[in-house]
């Protein structure tokens, strides 16, 4: 027994109860899987491990799960594909993994065009299933092998996001653990038989409450079934695929398109991006950094390193806005979007790229965003990478602050590797009424390294809180420590957290850390009283 | 444990130093990215037949997969974690089927092997006398009787009895057919071999067997981390050749021409070395072998991972010149110049294929695990509607054909010989 304390063998002994032995693991190899991923604090942290790690089958076991760690005062974190360890951060004692491996179903309603999918389903499983039958949900920056439920809640930077908003706004009705063991449902499944289908109930609407700007992870229970919306497919069920992977090639059917076409200037870049959002054409709408199509091009390290060094990419692409239409209605539908892009693209002084350039990044790209996203590509340099997350109410404001990012880690080069002057990747949402970016850098994976890495992320963290910024990197600090800049809003969060979870067990220490939060209140409110004057004597009559 | 604590004690020796970095930059770069468990997104056709990893399907934990072998192993040598802290470490490690689903995954998108740190672990496991039990009695037979099958050695080429098939321990021959133990010790696949004798002898090839005098191929006690056993075998095999003055070898075990193909030149094979499928490619081609008869059947075709992304993956990097390795097309080829026969695909198929459980010692010391895996690609090729699963592997066979019998699936599974000797002109006519 590897931690052995009397809490633990009893702990364990329940979680057998609950779950059948072969569903409970607490031997030390089995908790070396489940301790590490591609960040550097994860890098750093490599010897904080869990104590248990459980599969539960469905919701009830969830509860069960929920209700121990309640009673015996354990954290727990529920973690899909892992590739974000450092989310799941109680660096505490008798620390519970929840593997939702055997919550794997996926439940299609075509009528109504939503999902029902529990917490082990890919994104490519999820559109494998909306695309047989003319839907479509989105696939995220990471990649389809990424959990749908958990990149939904969390924000979910769809490659269609320009056109179908980002998936947290796709959520429809939730299934929802709390922390104490109780089910609670949102939406018009609140409604006795009604079902998935609306995201906002009868009362208010809870959604937000698990996503904000980026998720909650975990931290106010899990969700163990959540409705998501899908969308119109126009295209096949899947795309013809030629040669073996990582040589693979797809073509899209002769009625979409993918047009890259090129900016003198990153303000232009945003014009065209603004003018092609107005017009409402196209499926998929990006920016697509040198550095990005140089990583997803490369089949190896050495191709990668060549492409940079030859700076083909920077060279052809600097400031390039990949769009594909889709035949929403018909062909004559992509006709017509054709020509107007040709109009946008000449008034705002764009040009497609050569046919040479077409030729090379069409096979790679055509399913990229549409069934798959080479997303982890993106690692190879370094073996691991940092990643900042800027969103943003405008493409304008979106631009400044990458380009302000950008310097920002040019004082940091190393630990980052050279870039070589590599343009940043740049998404659009809801037809270009927000957008978001992300500035992606490599570094090594050595302990030294990692802890540069991270001093560059506490002082971006600084900068974003002191600009006022809503940044991913913002988001992932504790709440507490953000609050204060923006309109204190973790005292309520203090409060709900506090009566959704009254033994913080739910991916302790994670999101707010309601102990500090009531601490400084409480020395916040004796400082006050103490430079209070001392009351007036009653004067006498 | 704290940073210091954790730091290993290096090897001192320069050959376990490079292999300790070797091993390690592999392992420590995996950065839990989870496409060692799915198949190519771009592949998913439906939400069942998603999963590429056996182990993990059939396990669950990470533990089980090539991201928590490789954090485990890691560890292991890192000193972190020791055999004894844990017993389940030997299962973890050995309840693999090697397939190498997880590495043609993870090359995808990284430069590195998970496949080759499992097989060097295992090694290293052997190297250290961490052995399953299970493992006993197949090392036994191997030291004794030269095969993994607990056959004797001496019944090796009865499958041949009658044949009048030249003994190249005695005469020579171009061509020599390496029959492998499945082959040679399963009488139920006798017909295989057979078969594979007359085509030859129709074809006019000048071929023979190395009979009772056949080795192991070394491929299965490679897989278990039988290192040194498999030099031993590849050592005399190639020596026997030599002997015989063979120039092609060819056999129909997908298993042995991989060890063969891909591990015997690190041992000074110089010999042509062919799986039957493309050397009935090559009959075809030279119009040896007429596909004329209509055989109405439909098939689907299971690619044995030894024939297909197992041959990529002698290498840690993804190399572009190695990239058509995998026989992917060529049995897709034959299968669908025979008259009548209509060739349909399983969802997951080609270097996306499903393992049919028996690869990496599995079938010997996991039954259960076995047929399971092997139960899922049953299930997945009745979704075609084929009547038929066509391979390429006597593994396969077994491992597939067992499942159809446990569970009284209405399919069967053929060998592409057998296929290929029902649709061919016999006696030039």
């Amino acid at each position: 027994m590897p931690y052995g304390d009397e809490k633990h063998s009893l702990i364990f002994q329940e979680l057998t109860n609950i779950l059948g032995e072969e569903n409970v693991r607490h031997g030390t190899a089995t908790m070396t899987a489940y301790s590490r991923c591609l960040f550097a604090v994860a890098t750093l942290n490599r010897a904080r491990k869990p104590e248990f790690v459980v599969l539960p089958r469905d919701t009830q076991d969830i509860q069960n799960i929920a209700r121990l760690a309640t009673r015996y005062e354990f954290p727990y974190s529920i973690m899909g594909s892992g590739v974000m360890m450092p989310l799941h951060s109680a660096a505490k004692r008798y620390w519970c993994i929840i593997d939702p491996k055997r919550m794997n179903r996926v439940e299609v309603d075509e009528k109504n065009m939503f999902a029902v999918i529990q917490p082990y389903v890919t994104h490519a499983q999820l559109q494998a299933e909306a695309m047989k039958r003319g839907l479509f949900n989105g696939i995220p920056l990471v990649g389809a092998q990424a959990m749908a439920l958990a990149n939904h809640v969390w924000h979910g930077w769809h490659g269609s996001a320009y056109r179908t908003g980002f998936a947290t706004r796709n959520i429809l009705g939730m299934e929802w653990v709390l922390p104490t063991g109780d089910i609670m449902t949102t939406g018009s499944l609140a409604v006795p038989n009604a079902g998935y289908f609306w995201g906002e109930g009868p009362g208010p609407d809870l959604r937000n409450l698990r996503k904000g700007l980026v998720s909650e992870n975990g931290s106010l229970g899990i969700i163990t079934k959540l409705a998501v919306k899908l969308h119109p497919w126009p295209g096949p069920k899947y795309f013809p695929v030629a040669d073996i992977r990582p040589c693979k090639t797809s073509e899209l059917p002769d009625d979409f398109q993918w047009h890259f076409i090129n900016y003198p200037t990153e303000k232009a870049c945003a014009d065209g991006m603004y003018a092609i959002g107005k017009a409402e054409i196209g499926g998929i709408m990006q920016r697509w950094g040198t550095q990005l199509i140089a990583w997803e091009y490369a089949k190896s390290n050495e191709e990668y390193l060549k492409l940079l060094e030859e700076g083909y990419w920077r060279k052809e692409c600097l400031n390039l806005v990949a769009i594909c239409l889709f035949p929403f209605t018909s062909a004559k539908q992509v006709a017509y979007e054709e020509k107007v892009l040709s109009c946008i693209i000449e008034r705002t002084g764009g040009k497609e790229v050569s046919q040479e350039v077409y030729d090379k990044l069409k096979p790679f790209v055509a399913n990229t965003l549409i069934r798959d996203n080479y997303g982890f590509r993106w690692t190879r340099p370094g073996n691991t990478m940092h990643t900042s997350m800027l969103f943003a109410d405008s493409l304008d404001a979106v631009f400044n602050a990458q380009e302000e990012h950008w310097q920002h880690i040019e004082g940091y080069k190393p630990p980052f590797l050279d870039d070589n002057g590599e343009s940043a990747w740049v998404l659009p949402f809801d037809f270009c009424h927000s957008g978001g970016c992300t500035v992606d850098q490599s570094h090594e994976k050595l302990e030294p390294v990692c802890q540069e890495v991270m001093k560059e992320a506490m002082d971006w963290l600084q900068h974003d809180i002191k600009a006022g910024m809503c940044a991913f990197t913002t988001n992932l600090a504790p709440a507490d420590v953000v609050g204060p800049k923006f309109a204190n809003y973790h005292l309520p969060l203090a409060k709900i957290k506090k009566a959704l979870d009254p033994k913080n067990v739910a991916n302790a220490g994670r999101f707010i850390d309601v102990a500090r939060v009531e601490k400084a209140q409480q020395e916040a409110a004796e400082k006050a009283k103490a430079q209070q004057p001392p009351p007036e004597a009653p004067k006498a009559h | 444990m704290s940073a210091e604590e954790r730091k290993p004690s290096l090897p001192t020796d320069e050959f376990n130093r490079k292999w300790y970095w070797d091993f390690r930059k592999n392992a420590w770069y995996c950065l839990r990215c989870n496409n060692c468990k799915w198949i190519d997104n771009w592949e998913v056709k439906d939400a069942r037949f998603a999963r590429i990893c056996p182990s993990n399907a059939y396990y669950l934990f990470d533990t089980y997969a090539a991201q928590g072998r490789m954090d485990v192993s890691l560890d292991l040598i890192d000193g972190v974690l020791k055999y004894e802290d844990d017993p389940e470490i030997l299962d973890i490690l050995y309840a693999c089927n090697t397939c190498g689903g997880c590495d043609v995954m993870c090359k995808g998108v990284h430069d590195m092997s998970p496949i080759n740190v499992i097989l060097e672990m295992r090694a290293k496991m052997v190297e250290d006398g961490q052995l399953l039990p299970q493992y006993l009695p197949i090392l036994e037979s191997l030291r004794r009787e030269d095969n993994t099958m607990l056959g004797k050695k001496a019944d090796r080429g009865k499958w041949a009895e009658g044949l009048g098939i030249k003994n190249l321990a005695e005469e020579s021959a171009e061509v020599a057919f390496f029959t492998g133990c499945r082959f040679s010790f399963d009488e139920e696949l006798w017909k295989i071999p057979r078969a594979i004798a007359g085509i030859f002898k129709d074809a006019g090839v000048d071929f023979g067997i190395m009979g009772k005098d056949e080795n192991c191929c070394g491929s299965r006690p490679a897989q278990m981390g039988f290192k040194g056993e498999f030099t031993k075998y590849a050592e005399n095999n190639i020596d026997a050749w030599k002997n015989a003055g063979v120039k092609t070898v060819v056999t129909a075990c997908s298993d042995g021409y991989y060890a063969m193909k891909r591990l015997y030149p690190e041992v000074g094979s110089k010999v042509e070395v062919l799986h039957m499928v493309e050397f009935l490619a090559r009959l075809i081609e030279q119009g040896k072998i007429k596909l004329t008869k209509k055989v109405p059947m439909k098939v689907t075709y299971h690619d044995p991972c030894h024939l297909g992304r197992r041959l990529s993956q002698a290498i840690s990097v993804f190399n572009p010149n190695e990239r058509s390795m995998g026989i992917y097309e060529p049995p897709r080829d034959i299968i669908k110049a025979i008259p009548g026969v209509e060739m349909v695909e399983m969802f997951r198929n080609r270097e996306c294929a499903w393992c049919c459980g028996a690869g990496g010692g599995v079938i010997d010391t996991y039954p259960d695990f076995n047929s399971y895996t092997a139960t899922q690609r049953i299930i997945e090729a009745q979704e075609t509607g084929a009547e038929a699963i066509v391979t390429a592997c006597p593994w396969c066979e077994r491992s597939l054909g067992d499942a159809i019998k446990e569970t009284g699936a209405k399919i069967k599974v053929i060998d592409l010989v057998e296929l290929v000797d029902s649709a061919r002109q016999r006696g030039g006519k």
